[in-house]
């Protein structure tokens, strides 16, 4: 698997070299978009383990779709898309709960104060225990929203739903972590 | 473009403040070791993507010829691809057959002249992907020489001009031009439309026409050693880019390993930033609404292109 990071301007022989059957060009695309599906798959699953599975899965299957990908569509969003059902599946698979994320091997992160009127100075760990408490759909509206910055309107379309239904979720999630957030404050 | 946005929208947008930073903590691990290698090998094991359409039966070689090119899946010239190749064998050999039918045809009849939209029909089929011609300076075109010189001297003008070459539309890619400039690169300009485009011969089949007209196309004809690719926008020719390798240069004579000290030589309105994905910058200069961007690294330019603002705006696939 090529390690490099593929020059931006490339992107569409590389699309269009992978569509057409070729591995290498394929595993360009994927070490472009790695860290976001990485992101994505920790903040849903919680262990490396269980990430590095989901990532496998989702790979492979894009790797088998890729020759239907329509070249107006936008690859990311299609690849998360992928990602998030092999993530779900993941879940579904194991418990109905992520399992509790081990941060012995991310990098120490420090502790984050929020801007804002609200400040909440909360590690890692707990955030990862506040969005595991969150139901799944919840949860990955959340962190694809909040967490990897879609707007509304292109998270409804990685997750296949409603914008509406994503503003509901994104309401009762928000309430849910703001609530524990504070209370964690005390 | 009807999927935007292709990355993450701006922070703010609809993000949540203090969610959005606790969520910042929880940094993904890298993967575990091996985790490349063994997906390396569960792609290999499957190495035919098995959702891969069959190649479709060729048309019959008497239609518009950038109809023809339309139809002709990329799959069939990947050099990687023994099926494809075979297909794509199969597919020229059919055209060739029907092209000596019609020529024979031709031939006890001298008012028409059919040759040429069977051979340039050929000629852009299999001008897909240039790796799979193992001549890297080809004939510019068989329409040029294996159409008109297959008609006896004196044979009137063809009665049946349903060709692009009859209509005088189609010009041959003439030696390849190694300048490339907002004008664009020799025959070809941007604003063209996909079938302008295609028949000035340097490049070959317009891939990818979905609803936005969006897709590319490769170098053709004596342009295909030119390593470079044509972006086309609501079907019009909206970006040229420069690959790694590639000889061509702007007018000033910056190309790809240039010092990124010359790209002052460039007049126009100079943006300057962080390349999205890569590492290097990404220098963009403006010029009544068309430029250059050139992606610069340890102070060379790796790459560059030539596009309208829209098209040099674009980061993958069509948005």
């Amino acid at each position: 698997m090529p390690v490099a990071t593929a020059p931006v301007s490339r992107q569409l022989q590389i699309l269009e070299d992978a569509r057409a059957g070729d591995q290498h060009a394929f595993g360009l695309l994927l070490r472009h978009h790695d860290d976001r599906m990485r992101a994505l798959a920790w903040k849903l699953l919680g262990d490396r383990d269980r990430m590095d599975d989901a990532l496998q899965e989702a790979y492979v299957k894009a790797w088998r779709s890729l020759p239907g990908f329509r070249l107006d569509a936008n690859f990311g969003t299609w690849l998360y898309r992928i990602t998030y059902n092999a993530c779900i599946d993941e879940l579904r698979r194991g418990a109905s709960r992520p399992t509790p994320h081990d941060f012995s091997i991310t990098a120490e992160q420090p502790a984050v104060t929020a801007a804002g009127p609200e400040r909440h100075a909360v590690g890692a760990d707990t955030v990862a225990r506040l969005l595991a408490s969150l139901p799944d759909d919840q949860r990955v509206t959340v962190v694809l929203v909040d967490g990897e910055g879609f707007d509304n309107q292109t998270a409804a379309r990685i997750l296949g739903v409603a914008v509406g239904t994503v503003a509901s979720r994104l309401s009762r999630a928000r309430a849910t972590l703001r609530a524990g957030l504070r209370e964690e404050d005390r | 473009m009807n999927d935007r946005p292709t990355m993450p929208a701006d922070p703010g947008d609809d993000r949540d403040p203090v969610v959005a930073a606790a969520l910042r903590t929880m940094v993904p691990p890298p993967h575990r070791p091996g985790f490349w290698d063994g997906l390396d090998a569960r792609l290999s094991a499957r190495d035919e993507p098995p959702a891969a359409p069959p190649p479709p039966p060729v048309p019959p070689p008497v239609e518009e010829p950038p109809a023809l090119a339309e139809v002709i899946p990329l799959p069939l010239a990947r050099r990687s691809r023994p099926r494809a190749l075979l297909a794509a064998a199969a597919a020229a050999l059919v055209v060739v057959v029907a092209a000596a039918t019609l020529l024979r045809t031709a031939n006890t009849d001298v008012e028409t002249t059919p040759a040429a939209p069977t051979t340039e029909a050929v000629e852009t089929s299999t001008s897909v992907d240039p790796t799979l011609d193992p001549d890297p300076d080809p004939a510019p075109s068989t329409t040029a020489t294996g159409g008109p010189a297959s008609v006896p001297p004196g044979t009137p003008k063809s009665t049946t001009p349903t060709t692009a070459a009859s209509r005088g539309t189609t010009t041959t890619a003439k030696p390849a031009s190694l300048t490339l400039s907002p004008s664009g690169l020799g025959p070809l300009q941007l604003g063209m439309t996909t079938k302008q485009a295609t028949a000035t011969g340097a490049v070959g089949a317009y891939v990818g026409s979905g609803n936005a007209g969006c897709g590319f196309a490769k170098p053709a004809g004596s342009y295909r050693t030119g390593d470079f690719g044509a972006l086309f926008l609501n079907s019009r020719l909206a970006r040229l880019y420069v690959q790694p390798g590639s000889r061509l240069r702007t007018p000033q004579g910056i190309g790809i390993g240039s010092p990124s000290s010359r790209l002052s030589a460039i007049p126009g309105t100079r943006t300057e930033g962080p390349e999205k994905y890569g590492a290097g910058t990404e220098v963009t200069i403006m010029s009544g609404g068309v430029g250059y961007q050139f992606n610069v690294e340890n102070g060379v330019v790796r790459e560059w292109s030539v596009g309208t603002k829209e098209g040099l705006d674009l980061t993958e696939a069509c948005s």
